[in-house]
């Protein structure tokens, strides 16, 4: 495995030890981005760029550079970054092959840093961030608009498709230049509360029928809203209509040998909902980040 | 033009009870309601016209795309003002709606206000 080093200064010799212990045996220096793809070979290549940081924007043209390196070196880049400096983690979020640690840089850093790189490659390939970012965005303002509730994202884990979040599920599957699905998931107490607002108070919270319906309105209008966002990028894929699942711990097996994202969200009275994206791109290209 | 009496058709109980509630609170008053095309086209010809029709898009037994063409393809009906309702913000769905003869399209999710300003227009 080969690491490339761009840096003003050498890396001194306890770094260089940590990166062979890690099996980046082949190490190279470049002084500029652009001698870095002629000291590339192979599959397994990281980069550690040091952040500059005396103009930011010749390190944002730098970090965009490194990511136009041909992929099949299969890149990696673990970024030396002073705390503070904004711009470079606003654009380190839209790759999933970018990390960063903090400068000063130490041993310990350097091994975390090594670490969050190859889990990095763990991570399902079609679920970057810029997919579910529709979601979370059409999830919070459908809430807001149907339910005049501003929900609050609390947490994102990746779930090995098996999903428990709550009493009732609205499921819509995709098909198109994507397959896959999304769920909202809620208490069946949530579910009451968010559909008495929609309807204006006018449901009791025995009329399961309609507190049902208004979970899979929403499940359907948060797609309508992302499938448009996703138009608008040129990504297009047809959602089937929604589906309820229901039951106290009830589970969905998605069927896809992918993970999917679970996304937390609360309300302001502190009840739970889900969210849960599972996308396998099929074919075109991906989404732009919304 | 003077909106009086609205048919409402939506397969989803929540969804009609939501779009009742917003047209009531808009000040429409007098509205039918139904579940699908077909149950829809049923109501009309019982009630002989109205003066607006509010349709979804996505509905079993008939969908409202064709429930629009039944309407706008019948001389009783065809005068009727219908506006489709859908999630679906994609351009090729609201062509074909105006295509079809609806007067408008309204996007899920929507407000009072919108729902209003809407029917003001007619």
């Amino acid at each position: 495995m080969n690491a490339v080093i761009v840096s003003k200064d050498n890396l001194a010799q306890e770094f260089l030890d940590i990166l062979k212990k890690n099996g980046y045996v082949n190490i190279k220096n470049a002084k500029s981005v652009s001698l870095v793809e002629g000291k590339l070979s192979g599959e397994k290549n990281i980069i550690i760029y040091e952040w500059q940081g005396q103009n930011n924007e010749e390190d944002v043209y730098n970090l965009r550079e490194l990511m136009k390196i041909d992929p099949k070196f299969n890149i990696k880049v673990l970024l030396l970054v002073d705390e503070g400096i904004r711009d470079a983690i606003k654009v380190l979020i839209k790759y999933d092959n970018a990390k960063f640690v903090f400068k000063p840089l130490s041993k310990e850093k350097l091994q975390i840093g090594l670490r969050m790189l190859v889990a990095e490659r763990k991570r399902p390939p079609d679920m970057s961030i810029e997919y579910i970012n529709p979601f979370i965005e059409a999830t919070k303002s459908i809430l807001k608009q149907m339910a005049f509730t501003d929900i609050e994202k609390k947490g994102v884990h990746i779930d090995k498709g098996l999903t428990v979040c709550g009493d009732l599920s609205g499921m819509m599957a995709l098909s198109g230049q994507a397959s896959g699905f999304v769920v909202i998931s809620m208490s069946r107490e949530t579910a009451f509360e968010l559909v008495k607002k929609m309807t204006m108070g006018n449901v009791k919270e025995d009329e399961a029928e309609i507190v049902e319906g208004g979970v899979m309105e929403i499940i359907n209008v948060i797609s309508g809203s992302a499938q448009a966002a996703f138009n608008q990028n040129s990504y297009h894929f047809d959602f089937t209509t929604p589906t309820m699942i229901k039951g106290k711990g009830h589970s969905i097996y998605h069927g896809f040998n992918d993970s999917s994202i679970v996304v937390r969200f609360e309300t302001p009275e502190k009840q739970e909902l889900y969210l849960q994206v599972c996308l396998k791109q099929m074919t075109g290209n991906k989404p732009a980040a919304s | 033009m003077a909106v009086n009496k609205i048919l409402v058709v939506d397969d989803s109980p929540t969804m009609l009870r939501i779009l009742v509630n917003t047209l009531e609170k808009a000040g429409y008053k007098n509205n039918i309601t139904a579940v699908n095309g077909r149950d829809a086209l049923e109501k009309l010809s019982a009630v002989g016209s109205v003066d607006l029709i509010l349709s979804d898009w996505n509905m079993p037994e008939m969908a409202g795309i064709d429930f629009l063409k039944s309407v706008k393809g019948a001389d009783a009906t065809k005068h009727i003002p219908f506006m489709m309702i859908t999630s679906r913000n994609v351009k090729e769905d609201i062509l074909e709606a105006v295509k079809s003869g609806a007067k408008d399209y309204i996007v899920k999710p929507f407000t009072v206000e919108a729902i209003k300003a809407k029917i003001d227009t007619l």
